[in-house]
């Protein structure tokens, strides 16, 4: 959705450049400690009155986290100091159950993100986490009474530890790399979403995660289960202020999607400049079954995220959508992973870049045909615009095929701002940036279309705030 | 067109300036396991790399292509077996390289290319196509790798890989990249996977073609293409013995 000429005359963003540039005072860290082992693992489970599985949990996957290797592909991760990085941080001591009972330095800052004002015109539910747990968290009635559970993930273990214990880490298996075997041990706050069956939420549930202190890291879990027949869109932002000193984050987010459901994540991470984001997504889908992403990753100094699914179902589909913004001194290593394992499964992705001012973006995607996916079809298209000749793009997609039935197309582009398209838009009154940011919306409108109006809106508005004095 | 045919122990060859030449290197007579291949500029430069069937296990062609110069490589992969090849073209100012790669594979053979090709210099295009032919339990892997140095703009390239699994035990793993560290530069690749449907078995069968028959026609139409291209005639003869061999 390219902004009208007018709108690209408002000036920068306030609420984007308050992501970044405010914080609050953060007394509760004078509590806390560096590093990660099993005292503080054991610590934070005992602060979450957490159950002996959970426990038991956290200590297998410290002691994989410990035994893994740091990734050696990817972007150099070597310039991370994890035992500088402080895991775990409560700057409250029980949830809010209104904005009013929320300390008023932290509800200015979620005020200037938006979320309140979001939470009262278009949103189902809203849960906002601040450091290591969730303040606040809500749902309206009617969704509460189709059996919708929006929990904080903390209560969620309490109040439904069955579901939690089916599901948890069940998606993304410590295993997988170092960094999911860290979150598996230190993780605190994020989200329980549960849909009963056959369940409809019409408008979009919210998590907002901030980090407020230096040298923070914040390691939510997102566990979602979609129940037969159900449908529902989850919108996830996260934002950290810029200190010069590097903080994590490494959440995680696990879906899964049952027969014949439909579920939308949609998520806008505008890290700090020297946040490290190596979060892990991955969603399971059902026969049937129907996943959606949405991503726009804009900040951090370095990013690796690769939203996974697999499509176990039989006819299940998943749909990526993401754009990536990578400024001076940024890596975007982003991109999409889709395991095919059942017959007629199918894949569409669609990824965007923008590179500019010595940034770096990286498309590394992975189409994985199974033995038994027969009928599988599957779609990437990938674009990268790079603005000026210190900025580089690459695109690293891999594809492997062990079904012969399986049709597959890959389609990849790179190249720069069009002169023509500018002069034409200057010849309009526009000026460069203008005429520039303008394109660039243009270029992102197929997965900005797909957020709801207000976030589409902020999205545009951070690509006109990036792109200020960028033309090349 | 003068012609060079690379001979055993070869380890080098140098193609001079404005020089217009064929040069066929047959894998399996010449068992050279690593070539370094300079090509001057301004030359007009027609390359057929073979390998069908020969021992070696790993391979390795380095090639530098000079400013100006039109270069057509050819690679034809036929019924190799646990081979790897390397491939590497280093692509100076206002080169045109179109390239053209075939691999048919049946059995348990398998084969793994790297083929590698930077850009160097401003003003270069290049076309890099593969065409993959699996039937029974065959394997392949491929990467296409592209990449463009910051002083190599205006360069216009792209890669295409089309993998056609004919067997029901045949794997494939692709990898078309990209690495752009210039700004005006036009770069794309495509990959993508066919096979001969159950729509398309039928209608060869109503018209009395079986299975077996209809995945040689893929063959043979795909060999044809690509023999077709090469336009060299000891070349072509060489490639549909073995084709006609293998069939």
């Amino acid at each position: 959705m390219p902004m009208p000429p007018e709108a690209l005359n408002n000036g920068r963003s306030q609420t984007h450049e308050s992501m970044w540039n405010d914080y609050n005072a953060s007394g509760y860290m004078s509590g806390t400690r560096t590093g990660v082992d099993a005292d503080l693992v054991r610590f934070i489970s005992q602060e979450k009155n957490e159950p002996d599985w959970m426990l038991a949990t956290r200590l297998e996957a410290l002691k994989i986290y410990l035994s893994l290797p740091m990734p050696a592909w990817g972007p150099d991760l070597s310039g991370l100091q994890l035992d500088k990085i402080t895991y775990y941080a409560k700057a409250l001591d029980k949830q809010a159950e209104s904005w009013d009972d929320v300390p008023v330095d932290i509800r200015n800052t979620f005020d200037r993100l938006g979320i309140p004002k979001a939470e009262q015109e278009v949103l189902a539910g809203v849960g906002a986490q601040y450091e290591s747990t969730v303040i606040y968290h809500s749902l309206r009635e009617e969704c509460k009474a189709q059996g919708v559970i929006f929990e904080d993930f903390d209560i969620a273990v309490q109040e439904h530890g069955d579901l939690v214990k089916k599901y948890f880490m069940t998606g993304i298996s410590p295993h997988l790399h170092k960094f999911a075997a860290l979150h598996g041990a230190v993780f605190s706050g994020g989200t329980f979403l549960y849909i009963p069956r056959g369940a409809k939420v019409d408008m979009p549930l919210q998590a907002y995660f901030r980090m407020n202190a230096k040298g923070m890291g914040q390691f939510e879990h997102t566990l979602i289960i979609v129940e037969e027949d159900a449908q529902a869109h989850y919108i996830e932002g996260c934002s950290a202020p810029r200190y010069g000193a590097d903080s994590l984050h490494a959440g995680a987010v696990e879906i899964f999607v049952a027969k014949n459901s439909r579920f939308r994540y949609s998520s806008v991470e505008s890290w700090s400049k020297d946040a490290y984001n190596l979060n892990t997504k991955r969603a399971i889908v059902k026969e049937g079954g129907h996943i959606e992403w949405v991503g726009g990753n804009f900040g951090s100094n370095v990013t690796m995220l690769y939203p996974c699914s697999v499509l176990e179902g039989q006819g299940s589909k998943a749909d990526h959508l993401g754009v990536a913004f990578a400024g001076q001194g940024q890596i975007q290593d982003t991109g999409a992973k889709v395991i095919h394992l059942a017959p007629d499964t199918s894949s569409n992705i669609v990824m965007k870049s923008i590179s500019k001012e010595g940034g770096r973006s990286i498309y590394r995607g992975l189409v994985d045909i199974g033995p038994g996916a027969e009928r599988a079809a599957s779609n990437t298209q990938c674009d990268a615009l790079i603005l000026d000749e210190k900025s580089a793009s690459d695109t690293i997609p891999l594809i492997k095929v062990k079904n012969q039935s399986a049709t597959l197309a890959h389609e990849a582009t790179a190249g720069r701002l069009n002169e023509n398209d500018i002069f034409y838009l200057q010849s309009r009154g526009l000026s460069e940036a203008q005429a520039s940011a303008m394109i660039v919306n243009g270029f992102i409108e197929p997965i900005v279309k797909e957020l709801p109006m207000e976030y589409a809106v902020e999205m545009n508005r951070m690509i006109e705030l990036e792109m200020e004095g960028s033309v090349g | 067109m003068a012609e060079i045919i690379v001979q055993a122990k070869t380890e080098q060859l140098t193609i001079s300036n404005g020089e217009t030449v064929f040069i066929f290197d047959n894998l399996a007579e010449n068992k050279v396991a690593k070539l370094k291949l300079d090509i001057g500029q301004d030359c007009r430069v027609k390359y057929l790399f073979l390998s069908a069937g020969e021992s070696l296990v790993e391979a390795e062609r380095d090639i530098t292509i000079g400013p100006r110069t039109v270069f057509e490589s050819y690679q034809a992969y036929l019924g190799t077996t646990n081979r790897l090849m390397n491939f590497h073209n280093h692509i100076n100012e206002q080169v045109n390289i179109n390239q053209r790669a075939i691999f048919f594979l049946k059995d348990k053979q398998s084969l793994r290319v790297n083929d590698i090709h930077t850009f160097l210099q401003p003003k270069s295009s290049g076309t890099f196509r593969a065409e993959g032919l699996l039937d029974d339990a065959a394997q392949i892997e491929y990467y296409s790798q592209v990449n463009i140095k910051p002083e190599a703009q205006l360069t216009d390239c792209r890669i295409d890989l089309k993998l056609n699994l004919l067997g029901k035990e045949a794997r494939g793993l692709m990898q078309p990249s990209l690495f752009i560290a210039a700004n005006q530069v036009q770069a794309g690749h495509g990959a993508s996977t066919f096979n001969l449907d159950q729509d398309q078995l039928f209608y060869f069968n109503a018209r009395g073609v079986t299975e077996i028959q209809a995945k040689m026609l893929a063959v043979k139409a795909a060999s044809d293409r690509f023999i077709k291209a090469i336009d060299h005639k000891l070349g072509q003869k060489t490639i549909r013995d073995i084709i006609d061999n293998i069939l």
